[in-house]
């Protein structure tokens, strides 16, 4: 199991300005970048990607450390399934 | 395959001319549009579009002019010969063809009566919204929209919120909003709305307008009561737009493009019947009836973002794998909107079910999950700013389709 180097990523109130979450990932993984300003909590990206993707009570988005490497293509596909393209992926 | 044409330039449109090139075809691709519009996405027009939280250059799609498309704008197909593979458009121009991408989408439905030649509108695109506007930025102040599905509901909210002390009255003839959400769901709807200072006329029919002049003054119910109105929006759904497919021997049920589950146009066959596929010929969005996406009655329309962005997807890759390597549609219906606060998503065909079950929340709360089952299988599930479990339901919903047992999947 892979070891999260960052922090839970979490947006603020949905919907709301802040910082964009960049998340590094093991040594050729992916990375995944969350526009926290552009996200409205949808969870369009969760019907997708659940492993990676997920909503908290609140509906603010939750990104999971890690995602394994053979989940590369669902997690391009959540992000082309994000209605306010808030997701980018490299290495994917 | 040479030549593609994609004909409707919505999201389904543009994502199939994106996943045409994503997936290697370098061959001449037309995009036609009767809109004059660049590429715009359609679920913020009702909502942040109306109140001003968005421009138009906010909802532009984004990337749909990388793409490297000849765009035809402004012009409307007209016309299809499958025999010779041409698309004849309204200035009497041809498109031959290889593939066909079928993306028209849909037209807002317009009152089946007599309308007063101004203050009645309908909202289906960006013009739509702009007039919707100009009237009430001119003044209109008593605005009464009729139908209180999602767009209804949705403007009804956008209305509210503008601050500008319009008073909505919202009318539908069924007893709730948006009634196929369940119970539940509608009620909390029907709450917020009232509590944002909506007068809900529920159960009430419309029988037509009254004009003072040329414009729209009052709006008729069934009973005799006239609401007084200076500006009317009607919302009462879309009608799918295939009239230009009449005599080009597809199968239109409903007005809509019959497809099979790999997104393959069927041909009208004997007796009403839909028929063989045509395998230059795949359809996406709106204006697709799929034998995919289907209740125990049958295919079920769908008139969500999430599926022209996936069918569109799906349907420009089988068109270039062709029938026999083709995938099917396997994607699970969602939807959103957001009204009066409460934001609601739903997965699933949660209109297709006859017994709705709160399995999470409190409605009192405003937050909650409801379940939809059909003769005891989950077939959809709706929350209201609780959206966190939408995924497993989602992957329960995957798992009955495939007809495999999934853990924790059984209904509570």
């Amino acid at each position: 199991m892979g070891q999260g180097r960052a922090a839970l990523c979490r947006s603020a109130v949905p919907g709301s300005y802040g910082m964009s979450c960049v998340r590094e990932l093991g040594e050729v993984g992916m990375r995944i970048t969350v526009n926290h300003g552009l996200c409205d909590g949808l969870g369009q990206c969760a019907l997708v990607a659940p492993e990676v993707f997920s909503l908290d009570d609140d509906e603010r988005l939750v990104v999971a450390p890690d995602p394994a490497p053979e989940l590369a293509g669902r997690v391009a596909a959540a992000a082309r399934a994000c209605p306010v393209r808030a997701i980018a992926v490299e290495g994917a | 395959m040479r030549e593609v044409v994609v004909v409707g330039a919505g999201l389904a449109g543009v994502r199939a001319g994106e996943s045409l090139r994503a997936r290697g075809f370098d061959g001449a691709l037309t995009v036609v549009s009767d809109e004059r519009e660049l590429p715009y996405d359609r679920p913020p027009l009702t909502k942040q579009v109306v109140t001003g939280d968005l421009t138009e250059a906010d909802i532009r799609l984004a990337g749909a002019e990388d793409f490297g498309a000849r765009w035809i704008r402004g012009t409307a197909a007209v016309g299809l010969d499958r025999e010779r593979r041409r698309v004849r458009l309204a200035d009497g121009a041809e498109l031959p063809y290889d593939g066909l991408v079928l993306a028209t989408g849909a037209q807002a439905r317009a009152w089946p009566g007599v309308v007063p030649a101004s203050g009645v509108l309908t909202v289906r695109g960006l013009d739509d919204v702009r007039r919707l506007r100009a009237a009430v930025d001119g003044g209109a102040r008593e605005v009464v929209v009729v139908g209180a599905g999602f767009v209804g509901v949705e403007l009804a909210s956008s209305l509210t919120e503008l601050g500008l002390g319009v008073r909505v009255t919202l009318v539908e003839p069924f007893a709730r909003p948006l009634r196929a959400l369940g119970g539940a769901v509608s009620g909390l709807v029907a709450g917020a709305a009232r509590r944002a200072g909506v007068v809900l006329r529920l159960g009430a029919g419309v029988r037509g307008f009254r004009a003072v002049g040329e414009r729209v003054g009052g709006v008729e119910l069934a009973d005799g009561e006239v609401l007084p109105a200076e500006l009317v929006v009607v919302a009462i759904g879309m009608t799918p737009a295939t009239g230009w497919l009449a005599g080009a021997g597809l199968a239109l049920p409903s007005g809509r493009i019959h497809c099979d589950e790999r997104l393959f146009a069927r041909t009208a066959g004997a007796g009403g019947e839909a028929g063989v596929p045509d395998p230059r010929i795949v359809v996406a969005g709106d204006v697709a009836w799929c034998d995919a996406v289907r209740s125990a009655d049958g295919p079920v329309p769908l008139e969500h973002w999430s599926n022209a962005a996936a069918q569109g997807e799906l349907a420009a890759g089988n068109l270039l794998a062709g029938p026999a390597a083709a995938e099917p549609y396997g994607h699970v219906p969602s939807f959103w909107t957001s009204a009066f606060g409460l934001r609601i998503r739903s997965v699933g065909l949660p209109g297709t079910g006859d017994r709705v079950v709160v399995e999470e929340g409190d409605p009192g709360a405003e937050k909650l999950v409801e379940a939809h089952y059909r003769e005891g299988r989950l077939v959809g599930a709706v929350s209201v700013n609780l959206g966190r479990r939408l995924a497993e339901y989602a992957r329960r919903l995957q798992g009955e389709r495939a007809g495999e047992p999934v853990p924790g999947g059984s209904a509570a």
